[in-house]
This record gives structure tokens, C-alpha cells and sequence, in this order.
């Protein structure tokens, strides 16, 4: 599973719902914290988001947290593999952008 | 004030059914039920709603298509209808298009269930096609011939929807080796 994780390349939504997940939110507050973190660049649609959370559940890198009886809307948080999967990507993104800083100054 | 129009959009063609529910929403008609052939619109307010059309993974009543739609409506998106497998949702306008998919996969996914579903559609209808035509020549008879007229013209449409969707498929794929 370890292993199978490290060389991962997670899509923009995906790196995005994880980092918002770091404390728990339900599906309208991610969209909009996607939102605020990319200053309106990314905008998760409905669809888009409900699929990435399913795959994500399956593979455990989060979990719906149980529901609170007043409270209809599910929340979600990050669990530590998927801590350990945006940790992974983290480093594999700071490489992309050393080489293409460095090799661009140089030219 | 009500007003019922009458119309027919092929599923291949459910952007154009987008555009058309858009371009009445501009002209003060909102959409309030949809059923075959048949959409009700109601006054409102010009360019209030954009609306779009989704082919669920099951029928609208299975329990993970609620769970979907409930999803949906929780980011203020409104479910107006259904109608076989597919939903039709709206938004309030606020400035940005209103999307049901942001990256490609999910559009991909939407189109390759789409796509199988015709597939689907058209091997049982030239299985049906062919064993009509094995009749009709077996038993020389003028409604055996009918039926094969008819089922033939089904088929061919099929094919073409297929075709359609095959095309807008591939042209996703191609654009997702590039980007995501």
C-alpha cells in the first residue's frame, strides 16, 4: 500500500481536497475553501468533487466522520495515509519546481 | 404563466438540449418538469438559471443517485426532474458557468457511460434486427418486411448517436494526454 502510494501523481482537485480536509469539512465547504486557497483559480464542480470523495473513501485516504443527529450534511477528514499521499506529492511538486526554476534561470 | 413546449432531443445531443433550456432561461422561461418529449417552463426572471443535463451510473430512485443528487443540492445546486437515467439540475446564475465537472476524467467517465449505454442499445437492437430479417426471409411476409424496414431505421440512428459520442470520447482522451 506504502509503496503503491509513493509515486502517485494526484490531479489538482484531488491535492486540493486533501489539504482542505486537514481539518473536517462537508462537500459545500471544501468547494469553497478550494476556491479561497486557489483565490478562485480552481472551482470544483458538484460532480467532480462527489467522485474524487468516493474514490477517495475507497481507497482511505479519508473518512466520513459519523453524523450528528441535527446535522444532515456529511463530513469528511483526511485520514494518515492520505496524510502520507499529500506529504508524498508535497515533495514530488517541490522537485518539479526546483528543476524548473533552476534549468528556466538558467537560460 | 405556464407554457409547455414540445421537443425532442436525442441523448447524444445533450449539450444542444443545455444550450436550448439555457437560451429559454435567457428569454424569461425557467424550467420546472421535464418528461418525454414534453418540458414545462414557467416566467421568471431573464437569464436567472443555467441549467444542465446528467446520465447517472443508475436509475434516478437508486439509493447512491439520491445520495448524488442530495450531494448536488447541498452546493446549491436545484434537481428539476428526471427523466429515464437522466437528471436535469439548474443554478442560480451568479457570474461563473455553471459546471457539473471541472477536469476531464469526470467528463470522460460522463461521455464512456453514455457511450456504453448505446453500444448496449445497438447490438440488441441489430440482434432483434437480424432475427426479424432471418423471418422475413424465411416466411416471405409483408409484416416480417416491416418490421425489418423499421428496425433497420432505429439501428442506423443508433449507429449515429454512437458514432457521435465515440468521436466527442476520443477527442477528451486526446486532449487528457496533454492535460488534466
Amino acid at each position: 500500500m506504502v509503496n503503491e502510494n509513493s509515486n502517485i501523481t494526484l490531479t489538482e482537485a484531488v491535492y486540493y481536497i486533501l489539504l482542505s480536509l486537514l481539518s473536517p469539512l462537508h462537500g459545500y465547504g471544501i468547494m469553497q475553501n478550494v476556491d479561497v486557497l486557489s483565490r478562485g483559480r480552481v472551482r470544483l464542480a458538484a460532480g467532480t468533487l462527489y467522485g474524487a470523495i468516493n474514490a477517495m473513501l475507497e481507497k482511505g485516504w479519508i473518512r466520513a466522520l459519523p453524523g450528528e443527529k441535527d446535522s444532515r450534511k456529511k463530513e469528511y477528514v483526511i485520514t494518515s495515509p492520505g496524510k502520507k499521499v499529500l506529504l508524498n506529492e508535497i515533495k514530488r511538486l517541490e522537485e518539479l519546481l526546483d528543476n524548473g526554476k533552476r534549468l528556466t534561470e538558467e537560460v | 404563466m405556464k407554457k409547455v413546449i414540445h421537443k425532442w432531443f436525442w441523448a447524444w445531443e445533450f449539450e444542444k438540449e443545455e444550450q436550448w433550456l439555457n437560451k429559454m432561461s435567457n428569454m424569461g422561461l425557467q424550467l420546472t418538469d421535464v418528461s418525454i418529449c414534453r418540458y414545462v417552463f414557467e416566467e421568471g426572471r431573464p437569464g436567472e438559471y443555467q441549467y444542465k443535463l446528467q446520465m447517472l451510473d443508475n436509475l434516478p430512485d437508486n439509493i447512491e443517485s439520491q445520495q448524488y443528487i442530495k450531494f448536488c443540492e447541498e452546493t446549491g445546486v436545484e434537481h428539476i426532474a428526471s427523466l429515464l437515467r437522466w437528471v436535469y439540475f439548474r443554478k442560480k446564475t451568479d457570474g461563473k458557468k455553471f459546471e457539473l465537472f471541472s477536469d476531464i476524467d469526470s467528463r470522460i467517465k460522463h461521455i464512456r457511460g453514455i457511450l456504453v449505454l448505446l453500444s448496449v442499445l445497438t447490438g440488441t437492437e441489430m440482434l432483434i434486427l437480424l432475427s426479424n430479417l432471418n423471418n422475413f426471409l424465411h416466411y416471405k411476409e409483408l409484416g416480417f418486411g416491416i418490421i425489418v424496414g423499421l428496425l433497420f431505421v432505429v439501428t442506423m440512428i443508433l449507429d449515429y448517436g454512437a458514432v457521435r459520442v465515440w468521436i466527442s470520447y476520443r477527442r477528451l482522451q486526446k486532449e487528457r494526454n496533454i492535460h488534466e
